[in-house]
């Protein structure tokens, strides 16, 4: 997939996404007073929709909304809560860490043996498979250690031409959300439990880095100052 | 296919397909869902499998950790379209409808 050699409807030229929130780039206001305009949601369906029933793979909560919203574009949906799953697994090992015999050296286990630990039962997709992956309020709260793996996993997952769309907090947010789509350009935030800690506030060279293996990316910065990314393999 | 409603409550785990006409969950299921009429994910609900299903509903705080598909409307009840049969990952293994907390 390509930028510049995909064509807009309405236009014989490729355009470009505005960078930044506009008159043209969503006109429809957000319904409620958690929901947000997000111009890379919308990038992002422009981008998949050559991939007709395309495979997409949702790495925040499951939600109603989010759920039909794909289907009824003809979309085959997976969702996995990447953050919500890494959370019961660590309180899984404390669990075993707590009920193993004092001595048991073979209990101890660095971050790195339990991202990849995690990620032996995370994460499990034939590879090349995804048309496009969702990951709102993800990478900015994994562990150091889990990060390029899931980065790596991700990858391999993600058929080439693929989009990622990815959300990265310019300051450490005051409370924890999980996304739901309303419609092709707003999406809620709901205030949820907080599942894992804001890690850090990348640097836009920083998440260049993390996305490293990808190939072109576009980011958009809301009002609220959350950078919506978009990288394509 | 078992024409009957299978309901997993909030304590209920269950180890296998379900096929049900009706399905609600409430507890925790590792495996596939199958509904001819629907499927319901309460709040409290978590499902690692596929989920097939004509209709579906899904409580926020509600967990999936697999695919959904939809059996469309032409369809008829006792056979989906044959790429969503393709799509699931096993043939069911079991007509379940036990359940801890049924």
């Amino acid at each position: 997939m390509n930028w510049m050699a995909k064509t807009r409807p309405n236009s014989s030229l490729p355009t470009r996404a505005p960078s930044k929130p506009g008159p043209t780039a969503a006109s429809a206001a957000p319904a409620s007073a958690n929901a947000r305009v997000s111009n890379g949601l919308k990038e992002f369906l422009w981008l998949i929709t050559d991939s007709g029933q395309g495979k997409i793979l949702d790495l925040g909560a499951v939600f109603q909304s989010t759920v039909m919203f794909f289907i009824e574009k003809g979309f085959r949906l997976s969702t996995e809560d990447l953050l919500r799953s890494w959370k019961e697994f660590l309180v899984a090992e404390e669990e075993n860490l707590r009920n193993a015999t004092v001595g048991d050296e073979g209990a101890r286990v660095s971050q790195g043996m339990l991202a990849g630990k995690f990620l032996e039962i995370a994460l499990q997709y034939p590879e090349d498979n995804f048309h496009g992956v969702l990951a709102w309020d993800l990478f900015d709260y994994l562990d150091a250690e889990l990060l390029p793996r899931v980065m790596e996993r991700i990858f391999t997952l993600m058929r080439p031409g693929g989009a990622v769309l990815a959300s990265f907090h310019s300051r450490a947010p005051e409370r924890f959300h999980r996304y739901k789509i309303i419609d092709s350009q707003n999406i809620e935030l709901v205030p949820a439990p907080t599942l894992a800690v804001h890690a850090r506030v990348f640097q836009n060279r920083e998440i260049l880095d993390i996305f490293g293996k990808f190939r072109s990316s576009k980011t958009f910065v809301g009002r609220d100052q959350v950078r919506e990314a978009l990288f394509l393999k | 296919m078992f024409n009957g409603r299978v309901t997993v409550a909030a304590n209920g785990r269950v180890n296998a397909d379900i096929e049900a006409l009706e399905i609600s969950i409430d507890g925790r299921v590792e495996g596939n869902l199958k509904a001819t009429e629907s499927v319901r994910l309460g709040a409290t609900g978590h499902v690692q499998g596929s989920i097939l299903t004509r209709r579906i509903a899904i409580e926020d705080g509600a967990g999936l950790r697999g695919k959904v598909e939809m059996i469309r409307a032409n369809d008829s009840a006792s056979t989906s379209s044959g790429a969503a049969v393709a799509e699931t990952q096993a043939t069911p293994k079991a007509i379940a409808a036990a359940s801890q907390g049924k």
